[in-house]
């Protein structure tokens, strides 16, 4: 901390994808990656990652449990393109094909501290009904070229798609250096900083 | 539901009665059969407690506690409930019964719950005891309950509506027809609407009830509140185009950019232009200091009184009303002498009368004004002398006299005269005694006296001529006093725009309370004045700011002549306190002449100045010319409303109140006080609409703005940023964007400046040069130009976003999909299947590559046996000269030999992106490689989208070689020693094809005609031609080499058709209309055609494509050259037009909206894309009068190309532009792969034949079953105008840049081969380049391929020493390097021969308007040993 002008800001995130609730489907498995802009770079952790398959729960809850960790860590230099995780679910269909079951995306948030999120997710439809019987026939459902899709607005207009579930993610976030470089980003922000460099207009 | 609620609301009353109603009848029957059946029940499944059977129970015990214990009170929810409850009660009544009964309507939404609590458990053990002791210890018979019985039981109880319409007397009052007041004329809202039986339904069972009449209306309906949705919208889109009323038609108007700025004059040369303010000071004058003492402050209240005493004094409003009525009475008098009094004197004395007691009120009052100004004039004197006496000393000079004046009463005349006369009774009184009580009695007798409308006779007088007490005399706390204000002192700076311009200089504060400063301040102008402001300072132990004084802008009309003092008044609510004997500022204090009075007095005072326009040497005002000035002034005054705090121009915020007040008042416009306002109203009124109302804008922009515009701009990261977003930085792309102004190196700007100054400015000294670079710049600039324009918006495909399973059309290929399962794994006939297309996206590095396959050769070109003989028999040296001496004899021998040898060995190089792969070495003039080549394949950026895969120009080159072994005995190892051998390879031809023909194409297939240099040295036909395809015998094709090859991208890479839709332009016409509608059309049917119907120009205006056609003259140089060979002429013109360069278009920009520039700026510019050039050479072909068409279709090695086609006697001509070859239509060899479109002057056809390949297609556009016209016949006949020009005026070349040129070239291609060749030593061969000198120039006209020069004698000369091989190419001039990579892929200098020279000759010939034919002679000789 004793530089004088730190010429990154780091955003540590780590976390976990703990469950789902995919209330049709079973034996599910996950994969997360991440999207970020042109000056983020990841520096440490995994960008990658693809889950066991779970079945679910026996109870009620009928809970699809992964517990499966995130932990990556960003720099970066500019805000612009803050990094976002996607999420893509695949399962088995009734032929026990590997099919996608959702696709969904948040960005990993923005103050530090401890961030529950819950996902909605959903699948590209087709194009027509019999497009549908067939692709469910065939087991081969429409999916993303790139799951990185969700995280874009880019050409999501030509899409048609279908809710399915959730799945609900964990955040632990730290950043380093965030307030230094004149980034505000919440309250909880304030705890670890000295007095002299907190700004003016500040509600305390 | 909401409906029902809505009854329940509106009918609370009614539900009461309603609930009563069942709660007497219905629901203890309902009680009844329940508990019977309950009993029942329980005893059939005992006491087993099932679920059915205790809800039932919970039931029936609520409705046990209901009918106990009824509700008394009726609320809204309780009523629901109830309707609810009852309704379940029913259903399972239903239920048991097995009849159905339609359902009430009522949702069965109850809450079991909420009941559930209700149920009293005692009363249910009481239940139970009940029956189960008696079903445990009884034995009974079962009961029986008759099913007639039961269903009779439940008739009386159960009531079913039906559903036919109720006839109206049922429902209204007797002997009463039904009223429908609609039918009256009343209106009636909506009603909601119900299905008719539903209706029915509810009117019978409403009619059922007791006082069910009530729910009908007059009209014998249902009563009912109107239905709450809204039928209508409010909203309706006009859909109608032409109805529109023109008035209401929005018109395009510019943007027009306010000229607020313009308030800054600027500085222009001359005098005039100078303006000057002067601004004289002249001084203050404190009404109130705090360093007053108490006589001062009265004698200041005195002064003041005096003024005013003085104003009324001259406005004389009392002797006016006194000589009014002096006038009337003597007119009543006049009149009341008159003995005769008729009528109308009668009424004019009344009026005289009214009058004259109406100017007596008004001249009492007046005077009664005048009298009390008087008498406290006279009081605060009194006050001054007195308290001079008691203080001892006297510190203002200030001295009163009051005169009397005499008045006769008679004539006003002797009055005046006597005024001066009549000192009766002056009062002189000495100061010291002040005896003042006689003239204040006399006043007060007086004042009874003349009480009688009488003027005042007394004139007060004030001098300054009392003497002050000395210093000495005076008390301690006065000599401190005055010391004080000797040592105050007082300054003013002056501001002029808020901004400092001057300053006074220190004057002391004089004891009369007076600060003078006479100073004269020139202040020259550049803004415009808007606020001028004077800060007054006051200076005594520190400096303070006393007051803030706005001066009024000068009127230009003020010039200097004019020394008139102004006066601003200002005041301090500084608190200052007394200290000796001053009363302070802003602080109360007692008079001490009368002890009540208490004053608190703020410093105030007048300071006077002078401010006006001054005047130059000769007298001419220096002041802005009246429209600038009013102009600016109006800038100027928005400027103040702007700024609201300044108080100098108060009357300026807000103009219509102004505006408003000035009508009121009516001011005179010609009243010079006003000119100002007139003026500025007058402006306004002008300009009215013109004003904004807001001016808050800017200044919440400045609130928004943290960083100031120059440090946003000085900020490097900032620039980078916006240049990123501009998509500019290529080299920066995939990293960091740093984060502090010093990691940023200057470098990347410095790369980028340099890129933009190169398109700035381009200092060559060679005409032609810069000419081409320049040109392309500019076509460069104005592509993108244009392109910004039409909204480009990037649409993607479902594909590119959705893998889906493959696209299913029909049901069958589903069925084919189900038995896919049961088909037979391996099949008897395969079946071409259609590669899977990869969606550019999903690609990364080395994915893809390119297939190129190398199948086989036809007719390359063998050695000459001359130089076989002379490498084999190299020792033989005079022997092979003697042999080449009579060749011509001996040249039959020679082709014996040949047969038996394989006299070539051709390999094929395939080069892409700089790397060459190569196949092995075939022997013989027909080889067969059958080789398949993998280019590897990298997208710069490692950018695999389409469209900037589509964004690559690099070609891929098949170029045929000839692979030479040279075996050399070296000469001092004598004969035993061993041979080195040496490979070489010399060129014979080639093929280029862009990347994106490939890519457009997905394949590349077929028997391609190899280009081949015009002359082969040391090479010759082979005589046993094999053509490619029997069906070609044609003599022409004997001199051709050809190539077959497959060439195509693994993966395949899905094509994406851009169909940018283009907005609606302003100015498109119906036609351009039509236009896009036929194009869309036409894209409909066959997609994968082409067609272009509109294009814009070099401006972005929308044209039809055939306005680009028009006849036009070709160069008349190239007319002379053959005047009477009208096939060689038109030949020479497409070679002419060939040569013009190409520009590199994408694919992408080709078909959506392309600009195509007319003819003379295609040649002018010396650039051209395909399209350009195909209207170019179909123009010139229409000036010899021939029929031709543009054809727009897709080549198999170009991709999209332009051909022109040309309409002979029996046969249809095909011109490739880029070449100037031409073909006829049933060529097998003819590159074009699809014929699409055609266009000529009149029509656009587009060819919807089932096939569209050349040789198929029945050029026949009148046909329109095969040919779709874009204008209908009657149409056609119409010419529009042409946007070409009348004729095409062409300038010569300049010869000496040619020349500049063609050393240029040469020099650096020397170098080139030098560089090339970095191990070995590069020997030119002068002899040689000379002889190539003189060669090349015939080559430009000769026409036909294989030009024979070796019949020169030169030649022969270097051919008895050297072995010679080389070849001339031919290429229009782009630019330097495309020569140099051109001459790199011959491979001319990877020769390893050690003693190999070379010999390069360049040759340019000129076309007018800097239109260049390079030609290179390319020779490498090895000497003969």
């Amino acid at each position: 901390m004793t530089t004088a002008s730190p010429s990154v800001f780091l955003l540590m995130v780590n976390g976990q994808v703990e469950s789902a609730q995919f209330p049709e489907y079973d034996d599910l498995y996950c994969k997360y990656c991440f999207v970020y802009g042109q000056d983020w770079a990841p520096t440490a952790g995994l960008e990658e990652g693809i889950s066991q398959i779970t079945s679910k729960s026996q109870d009620v809850r009928q809970a699809l449990v992964w517990n499966f960790p995130i932990d990556v860590t960003f720099k970066s230099t500019n805000p612009y393109g803050w990094p976002q995780i996607v999420l893509s679910v695949y399962g088995p269909d009734v032929f026990g094909n590997d099919v996608v079951r959702g696709y969904g995306a948040v960005h990993v948030p923005f103050s530090p501290g401890r961030h529950k999120r819950t996902i909605p997710m959903f699948v590209p439809e087709s194009t027509s009904k019999l497009q549908k019987f067939t692709s469910w026939f065939m087991g081969r459902r429409p999916e993303y070229t790139d799951p990185k899709v969700v995280a874009q607005g880019e050409g999501r207009e030509v899409t048609r798609v279908c809710s399915q579930g959730f799945v609900t993610l964990l955040f632990n976030i730290v950043t380093k250096d965030m307030r230094k470089l004149g980034y505000d980003t919440g309250p909880t922000d304030t705890q670890g900083v000295s007095g002299p460099s907190l700004p003016q207009g500040f509600p305390q | 539901l909401s409906e029902e609620m809505d009854h329940v609301t509106a009918e609370e009353i009614r539900d009461k009665h309603l609930q009563k109603d069942l709660d007497a009848e219905e629901n203890q029957n309902v009680v009844k059969t329940l508990r019977g059946k309950v009993r029942e029940k329980q005893k059939n499944s005992k006491i087993n407690k099932d679920e059915k059977s205790s809800t039932e129970q919970l039931i029936d015990s609520k409705i046990y506690q209901r009918t106990k214990s009824p509700q008394t009170e009726v609320s809204l929810d309780e009523s629901l409930s109830f309707f609810i409850l009852s309704g379940e009660e029913r259903s399972a009544l239903d239920k048991s019964s097995e009849q159905r009964p339609v359902n009430h309507s009522y949702p069965k939404c109850f809450s079991l719950g909420g009941d559930l609590q209700n149920v009293d458990e005692s009363e249910d053990g009481e239940f139970m005891k009940e029956f189960i002791l008696t079903d445990l210890v009884k034995v009974k018979a079962a009961e029986y309950e008759d099913d007639q019985e039961q269903i009779k039981k439940q008739k009386a109880n159960i009531f079913v509506p039906s559903s036919s319409p109720v006839v109206n007397q049922r429902k209204l009052p007797k002997d009463m027809m039904p009223r429908i007041l609609e039918d009256e004329g009343f209106y009636i809202q909506r009603k909601p609407e119900i299905r008719k039986k539903t209706c029915n339904k509810m009117e019978n069972r409403l009619l059922k009830l007791e006082e069910g009449k009530r729910w009908f209306g007059e009209s014998g309906e249902i009563l009912s509140l109107p239905t709450p949705i809204k039928q209508s919208w409010n909203f309706r889109l006009n859909i109608r185009k032409e109805s529109l009323n023109p008035l209401l038609k929005t018109i395009y108007r510019k943007a027009v950019k306010c000229d607020l700025g313009s308030s800054f004059m600027n500085k222009i040369e001359g005098p005039r232009e100078i303006y000057q303010l002067d601004l004289n000071i002249v001084g203050l004058q404190f009404s109130h200091h705090h360093l007053f003492n108490q006589e001062q402050v009265l004698c200041a209240r005195l002064l003041h009184l005096y003024e005013c005493f003085q104003d009324r004094q001259q406005q004389n409003v009392s002797q006016l009303l006194y000589e009014k009525l002096k006038a009337l009475t003597d007119a009543t008098k006049l009149s009341n002498e008159n003995s005769e009094i008729n009528q109308l004197t009668r009424k004019s004395l009344q009026d005289y009368n009214w009058q004259i007691s109406n100017t007596k009120q008004l001249y009492d009052l007046e005077r009664g004004k005048d009298l009390s100004l008087l008498r406290s004039i006279l009081r605060t004197w009194k006050q001054i002398k007195s308290l001079r006496q008691h203080q001892g000393f006297t510190s203002t000079p200030i001295k009163l006299q009051v005169q009397r004046i005499k008045i006769n009463k008679c004539d006003e005349q002797e009055q005046i005269s006597e005024m001066s006369e009549t000192e009766k009774k002056t009062e002189g009184k000495e100061l010291k005694n002040g005896k003042k009580q006689e003239s204040l009695s006399y006043l007060a007798s007086d004042e009874t006296e003349i009480e009688r409308m009488k003027p005042i006779t007394l004139r007060p007088q004030l001098s300054f001529t009392a003497e002050l007490t000395s210093l000495s005399k005076c008390s301690l706390h006065e000599q401190k006093r005055r010391a004080k204000i000797q040592k105050l002192k007082y300054f003013i700076k002056i501001f002029y725009n808020n901004k400092q311009v001057s300053c006074t200089s220190i004057s002391t504060l004089q004891l009369d309370f007076k600060v003078t400063f006479q100073q004269i301040f020139n202040i020259q102008l550049i803004y415009w004045p808007e606020v001028i402001c004077l800060e007054v300072y006051e200076k005594s132990k520190r400096t303070s700011l006393l007051a803030k004084l706005y001066l009024p802008l000068p009127n230009y009309t003020e010039v200097k002549g004019k020394n008139i003092l102004e006066y601003v008044e200002f005041s301090s609510h500084k608190l200052v306190m007394p200290a000796d004997g001053e009363v302070g500022s802003n602080v109360p204090f007692l008079l001490e002449g009368n002890g009540t009075e208490e004053l608190c007095l703020l410093t105030s005072g007048k300071l006077s100045y002078s401010l006006s326009w001054s005047l130059d040497k000769n007298g001419i005002p220096l002041k802005p010319l009246k429209s600038q000035s009013l102009r600016s002034a109006y800038c100027s005054m928005l400027r103040n409303v702007d700024a609201r705090g300044v108080p100098g121009i108060p009357w300026l915020i807000n103009e219509q109140k102004l505006f408003e007040w000035a009508n009121e008042v009516r001011i005179d416009p010609n009243n010079p006080e006003y000119s100002d306002l007139m003026e500025f109203v007058m402006y306004m009124s002008l300009k009215g609409q013109d004003i904004p109302k807001y001016f808050r804008l800017e200044q919440l922009q400045n609130e928004f703005n943290f960083v100031s515009e120059e440090e946003m701009e000085k900020s490097k990261r900032f620039q980078l940023l916006q240049l990123r977003n501009a998509g500019q930085l290529d080299n920066f792309l995939l990293q960091q964007m740093p984060l502090h102004d010093t990691e940023i190196p200057d470098l990347v700007f410095q790369e980028y400046e340099s890129q933009k100054e190169k398109e700035v400015s381009i200092s060559d000294v060679n005409s032609i040069i810069a000419q081409r670079i320049n040109s392309a710049n500019f076509l460069k600039k104005v592509r993108r130009l244009i392109m910004k324009r039409t909204v480009k918006i990037t649409k993607y495909n479902l594909s590119d976003i959705v893998t889906d399973y493959e696209k299913i059309i029909s049901t069958s290929q589903l069925t084919d999909a189900v038995f896919k399962f049961v088909e037979p794994r391996r099949k008897l006939k395969p079946q071409r299947k259609e590669r899977k297309q990869v969606t550019a996206q999903t690609i990364s590095d080395g994915d893809i590559k390119i297939l190129v396959r190398i199948v086989r050769a036809y007719n390359i070109p063998m050695r000459k046996t001359a130089i076989n003989r002379a490498l084999d028999m190299s020792t033989h040296l005079k022997s092979s000269i003697s042999f080449l001496k009579h060749k011509e004899t001996i040249k039959s021998v020679a082709s014996e030999e040949i047969l038996r040898e394989d006299t070539v060995y051709p390999f094929v190089e395939v080069s892409f992106q700089h790397t060459v792969y190569q196949t092995s070495t075939a022997s013989g003039s027909h080889p067969c490689w059958n080789e398949e080549i993998k280019v590897d394949f990298l997208s710069p950026g490692h950018d695999y989208s389409f469209s900037s895969l589509s964004k690559i120009k690099d070609n891929i080159y098949i170029n045929i070689f000839d692979e030479m072994m040279i075996e050399k005995h070296e000469d001092h190892c004598l004969k035993s020693c061993s041979v080195h051998s040496y490979i070489r390879k010399n060129w014979l031809g080639s093929i280029v094809f862009p990347f994106s023909a490939l890519l457009q194409q997905s394949e590349i297939s077929g028997t391609f005609q190899v280009t081949i240099p015009p002359v082969l040295l040391g090479y010759t036909w082979n005589n046993t031609y094999v053509f490619p395809r029997e069906d070609s015998n044609e003599q022409n094709l004997k001199e051709c080499t050809f190539l077959n090859i497959f060439a195509t991208i693994e993966p395949q890479i899905s094509y994406v058709t851009y169909n940018p839709t283009l907005d609606k332009f302003l100015d498109q016409t119906e036609v351009l209309q039509r236009a896009q509608i036929f194009k869309k059309n036409c894209k409909a049917i066959f997609p994968n055609r082409r067609i272009v119907t509109t294009v814009f120009n070099d401006e972005g205006i929308q044209f039809l494509v055939t306005r680009y056609i028009k006849a036009l003259n070709p160069p008349q140089q190239l007319l002379d050259i053959f005047l009477h060979d009208s096939n060689a002429t038109l030949d020479l013109i497409a070679r002419f037009v060939s040569l013009i360069p190409f520009m590199p278009d994408t694919p992408e920009e080709n078909d959506g909206s392309d600009i195509w520039m007319t003819s003379e700026h295609c040649i002018s510019l010396a650039i051209g894309n395909k399209e350009e050039h195909a209207v170019l050479l179909c123009n010139f072909f229409l000036y010899f009068g021939k029929k031709a068409l543009v054809l727009l279709g897709t080549s198999g090695l170009e991709g999209h190309v332009a051909y022109v086609l040309t309409q002979e006697t029996n046969e249809y001509l095909l011109w490739n532009p880029s070449t100037g070859q031409c073909y006829k239509q049933f060529d097998p060899f003819c590159p074009l792969k699809s014929v699409d479109c055609l266009f000529d002057d009149r029509n656009v056809w587009f060819n919807i034949q089932q096939s569209n390949i050349p040789m198929a297609v029945l050029f026949d556009y009148s046909k329109e079953s095969f040919w779709k016209p874009l204008l209908p016949k009657n149409v056609q006949g119409t010419k529009v105008q042409s946007i070409q020009p009348e004729e095409i005026i062409y300038s010569e070349t300049d010869k000496s840049m040619v020349e500049d040129l063609r050393n240029r070239i040469e020099r650096t291609l020397k170098n080139k081969v030098m560089e090339w060749r970095p191990k070995c030593p590069t020997r030119w061969n002068r002899q040689c380049t000379l002889i190539l000198r003189h060669i090349l120039p015939k080559l430009e006209l000769g026409r036909g391929s294989f030009v024979s020069s070796e019949g020169d004698n030169e030649f022969d000369r270097i051919l008895q020493f050297y072995w010679v091989t080389g070849f001339p190419i031919r290429m229009p001039y782009t630019d330097v390097q495309s020569v140099i990579d051109a001459v790199y892929q011959t491979g001319i200098h990877s020769a390893e021969f050690p003693q190999t020279e070379f010999a390069i000759a360049v040759y340019i010939h000129p076309y007018p308007n800097n239109i260049l034919s390079v030609w290179v002679y390319l020779a490498s000789l090895v000497h003969h040993q």
